[in-house]
Parts: structure tokens; C-alpha cells; sequence
């Protein structure tokens, strides 16, 4: 059962973001989500956005809070209200094992109190061992003395990398971004029309070794369709300290056609080891029709540097399906293969279903 | 007999740099590029080229840019529908037509080679039913015997009655970026 496990960690427990609308000229998370790094608490722009771009079909109306049924205006004037519930069934398929379930991953409410001048949001609610706790897994105090410039402390994830269905890649275990990532987390952000850029400072919680981290991140927003960016990420503890370089981009060719890419490199020291690492993903996204993209993904990791039974390919193909507001469908099939397997590849699929308020 | 020969070459090269020129829809196209507060949205679209005449009269430019607003698209069926239903309000206000001021261009056509960018100009801008006197920029790029040509300038949509667009939170800043461009033979 460990892989279930390590799907759990992969998965985390963040509601998405969908970084693929840059294509759509949308450079900054910031329109459809209250956190300046995408994710959790829609805007209501987002609202509106998931049923004019991303959706097959739906309403304007229906994207609102509970389908509609609570008078959006009204509503909105005062609190942005949110929750997601979220499961994945899985699949792992060698010569020698064939298994799955189902697994519940997420069921939490937030809550914003959003003005032009800063937020208040808090996100209740935790699936441990499936069993729901009313955790505040996450939180935090926003203030925007400027419309560029916005100042976080909280519990949150703090940024680096693509923030988006690549939860489920390598790179989010690779950079300690899975399960348990929100952290005790103080940010500073700039955002411009073409250049995003953040400093933050976190700490990890509830961990015997907790790590501090430094990180740095700069975005560029060009040709009305292409982001890319840099990261730098400076983590220390007790137990080890380490330098994560990492760059990612999301291409968005036209309207249908992009490619998200993230590679990140570790030097990682211990008292009696440095170990060079590093990894890297990729997913190529087409749209065949409005809400349903086909995926072609492929990931590429090496655990250590100096050792190649540490690499690990996946690839394999997927798809996004977003038939109505409120529902989010997502599956991959992959296939695995490293040294360590001794040449045996592995099949690997899931399916994940997600509702959202 | 030298002389008149003289003389005919300046009338020939006379007639060859006077020129009205007339422009098609589709040998250009419109774009603009407004920005949505708080989150610094770049909200772009872009719409049919410009109809009308240029007159070139060696380096002296003059002429009207007239297009057709209902071709806008932003890419977002939602947001081109308030944009040309509710703020353009297309419908009683079709067209927007940029009246050129005559002009000079640091080179007559016929001798640009390369780029040359910058060419300040000043007209009047026809839209939404009132008319300001706008000032920008003409780019101008030889292409082989083509030349094509970018107008840049930018409008407050406050100056010509329309209301600020405003959507769900997001609010776009009063200044418009608007980009003309078509192309010409040389």
C-alpha cells in the first residue's frame, strides 16, 4: 500500500489552479483566485471564467456559490464562500501486482472577507486516514497597499514552481511541496502587467525537523501567451540544508495548443552527504473542444546525480474534462520504468473527480 | 536639352511619391490592449484592419483609418458581448475613425529601408460619438516592395463617454493602447 500512500502525498491537498490560461492572456492568478499564487478561493471573475472558458457547457449563474441558489450579488458584496471535495480512484498494474481504490482526498470549506485593500481567508476542514477532521488546514491575513504590490502571512503553500494539476508530478514531491505543504509562510509580492515577482520566508510545521525556507521567485508574461520563471529556494534545519534551482513556463501556443514544463535541481547536504538531484515535467495540452483538453505527459526524475539506478521515467497520456461548472474530471495513464525496477515498468492511472462549491 | 531632360526626371519622381492609396480591411488589422485592476489583467483584442485612404505626397502623410468595432474579439465570447453591447455600444456607434493631421515622415516611402519607428502624428479620433484630438506614433517597416505600417496611440475611455468596463471585481484602468496596423506597397 505504500504507492497509495505516496499517491496521498503526490496529490496533496490543495484545490488547483489552472496556469493553461495564460493562453487565454491570463498572466496572473490573481483574477480568478484570491491568493496571488492561484489556487483554493475563487474570485468572482473566477466564477464567471469557469463557465465562459473552461467549461463544455453551464450558465453564468450556475458558477456561483452553490449553483446559483444563494443571489451571487448579494452574496459577494459581503464574503466569497468556497469548499472543495475531492477523490481519486487508482490504478498500479505490473507483472506482479494489480491494484486500486478509491481514495477520498479532500473535503474543506473556505471562507474570504475580500476587499480592494486585502483579504482574510481561512480553509476548514482535513481528510486524515479518510477520516475528516475540522482542521484550519489553511489561512491567512493578505494587505495590498497597492494594486501591484500585496504583503501574506499565514498558513499557506508557499510558491515555487507551477501551482497547478502538477500536484501529482515528481517535481511536488521533489521539492517537499506534497501533503503537509502549507506552511507557516510571510510573503511579499509584486505584480505587473509582464513581471511577477515574490519573496517569502517559510517554515514548515507539525514535522520533528522543521525546515526554514528562503525563497525567491520571478515570473516574465510575454507575447500575451507565454509565462516563464525562475526559482530559488534556500532551506535549512536541523538535519540538512539545501539550494532548489528550478525554472518553469507554460507555453501557450494558441488558444488550443500549450506546454507546461518544470525543472528543478537540488544540492541537498546532510553532515555526511551532498547529494545533486533533480527533476523534470512536462505536459503538452490540446484542446479538442471547450472543456476537454487531451494530455500527453512525461516526467523525468534522478534522485541522485552520481547514480543512475535513481532515475525514474513516466510518460504516458491524459486528459481534462470540465463539463459543467462546479466538476472537474482528470485522468492519466502512465507508464513508469527505472533501473530499480529492474527494467519492469509499471502501469499507473488515476482518475480524480472534483466538486467544488 | 539636358535641362529638359532634368526636368523630367523631377516631374517623374514627382508622380511616383504622390499617392492615394486605398486601404482594405483585410490588409490590416485593429488591436488594443486595456489593463484589469486589481490583478494587472491584460485584456487584448483585436478586430478587422482599417478602411480608408492615405494620401503620400513625398514625405507628407495624411489620411483617415476607419474601422469597424463589431470585429472585435477578445477571445471571450462573455466578455466580447458587454464590451460591444454594453461600453462600445456598437450598434449606435459601428465604427471608429482616426482622421490624420498632415504630417511629415523622416523619409518618403519610396526610400525606407529598415524600420523607422517613432513618427509622431496627431489626428482626430472619431468613437463612441465624440471626437478628441488624439496624438501617437506611426512604425513603419519595409518589406520587400510592401510597407507595413503600425499607428500607435492611446485613448482614455473616460474622454469619450464610456463608462469604465467593470466585471465581477475586476475594473479596466480608463487608458486603452490601441495599435492600427495595415499594409502598403511601397
Amino acid at each position: 500500500m505504500k504507492w497509495i500512500s505516496l499517491l496521498v502525498i503526490l496529490f496533496g491537498t490543495r484545490a488547483w489552479a489552472f496556469p493553461e490560461l495564460t493562453r487565454f492572456q491570463y498572466n496572473n492568478c490573481s483574477a480568478c483566485h484570491v491568493s496571488p499564487s492561484g489556487g483554493g478561493l475563487l474570485t468572482s471573475y473566477g466564477r464567471s471564467l469557469s463557465s465562459e472558458v473552461l467549461s463544455t457547457w453551464g450558465t453564468e449563474k450556475e458558477a456561483g456559490f452553490l449553483h446559483g441558489a444563494v443571489d451571487r450579488e448579494t452574496l459577494e458584496q459581503w464574503i466569497l464562500v468556497g469548499g472543495d471535495i475531492r477523490g481519486v480512484q487508482v490504478h498500479k498494474e505490473n507483472a506482479a501486482v494489480k491494484t486500486g481504490r478509491f481514495i477520498k482526498m479532500q473535503a474543506d470549506m473556505s471562507v474570504g472577507f475580500v476587499r480592494d485593500q486585502g483579504a482574510l481567508v481561512l480553509t476548514l476542514g482535513q481528510l486524515e486516514d479518510e477520516v475528516w477532521y475540522p482542521y484550519g488546514t489553511s489561512y491567512y491575513g493578505m494587505w495590498k497597499p497597492q494594486d501591484e504590490v500585496s504583503l501574506r502571512a499565514g498558513r499557506f503553500v508557499p510558491q515555487f514552481g507551477v501551482y497547478g494539476l502538477e500536484h501529482v508530478a515528481f517535481a511536488r514531491s521533489f521539492t517537499g511541496l506534497g501533503l503537509g505543504a502549507t506552511r507557516n509562510v510571510a510573503e511579499v509580492q509584486w505584480t505587473g502587467e509582464q513581471w511577477t515577482s515574490n519573496v517569502s520566508m517559510a517554515k514548515q510545521v507539525e514535522v520533528d525537523d522543521p525546515e526554514t525556507s528562503y525563497i525567491l521567485q520571478a515570473q516574465y508574461f510575454f507575447a500575451d501567451r507565454y509565462k516563464v520563471a525562475l526559482n530559488y529556494w534556500r532551506g535549512q534545519s536541523d538535519g540538512f540544508d539545501r539550494d532548489l534551482y528550478g525554472t518553469w513556463m507554460i507555453l501557450g501556443f494558441s488558444p488550443r495548443l500549450y506546454w507546461v514544463n518544470e525543472l528543478d535541481w537540488q544540492d541537498k547536504k546532510s553532515s555526511s552527504t551532498t547529494t545533486h538531484s533533480f527533476v523534470t515535467y512536462n505536459k503538452l495540452g490540446y484542446t479538442l473542444f471547450k472543456g476537454f483538453d487531451a494530455l500527453i505527459v512525461g516526467e523525468y526524475q534522478k534522485g541522485d546525480a552520481s547514480d543512475t539506478s535513481t532515475e525514474v521515467n513516466r510518460y504516458g497520456i491524459g486528459f481534462q474534462f470540465y463539463p459543467r461548472p462546479h466538476f472537474e474530471f482528470t485522468g492519466t495513464w502512465t507508464k513508469q520504468n527505472s533501473l530499480a525496477l529492474a527494467g519492469q515498468e509499471a502501469d499507473y492511472a488515476w482518475f480524480i473527480l472534483h466538486y467544488y462549491l | 536639352m539636358k535641362r529638359a531632360i532634368f526636368l523630367s526626371v523631377l516631374l517623374v519622381s514627382g508622380i511616383v511619391h504622390a499617392a492615394t492609396i486605398d486601404l482594405r480591411a483585410s490588409s490590416g488589422k485593429m488591436k488594443f490592449l486595456a489593463i484589469g485592476k486589481p490583478a494587472m489583467l491584460r485584456i487584448g483584442g483585436e478586430g478587422s484592419g482599417p478602411e480608408g485612404k492615405i494620401a503620400i505626397d513625398n514625405k507628407k502623410v495624411s489620411g483617415e483609418l476607419k474601422v469597424d468595432l463589431r470585429s472585435l474579439n477578445t477571445g471571450i465570447d462573455l466578455r466580447d458581448e458587454h464590451m460591444k453591447n454594453k461600453y462600445l455600444e456598437v450598434e449606435s456607434y459601428p465604427t471608429a475613425t482616426l482622421t490624420l493631421n498632415s504630417f511629415e515622415l523622416a523619409k518618403a516611402p519610396a526610400e525606407i529601408e529598415g524600420k523607422l519607428d517613432g513618427q509622431k502624428f496627431t489626428g482626430t479620433l472619431a468613437f463612441h460619438g465624440i471626437s478628441k484630438p488624439v496624438e501617437g506614433v506611426f512604425d513603419v517597416e519595409a518589406d520587400g516592395k510592401n510597407l507595413n505600417v503600425k499607428a500607435k496611440y492611446s485613448v482614455k475611455l473616460s474622454e469619450f463617454n464610456i463608462d469604465i468596463p467593470a466585471y465581477a471585481g475586476l475594473k479596466v484602468a480608463d487608458k486603452v493602447d490601441i495599435e492600427t496596423s495595415f499594409t502598403v506597397l511601397k
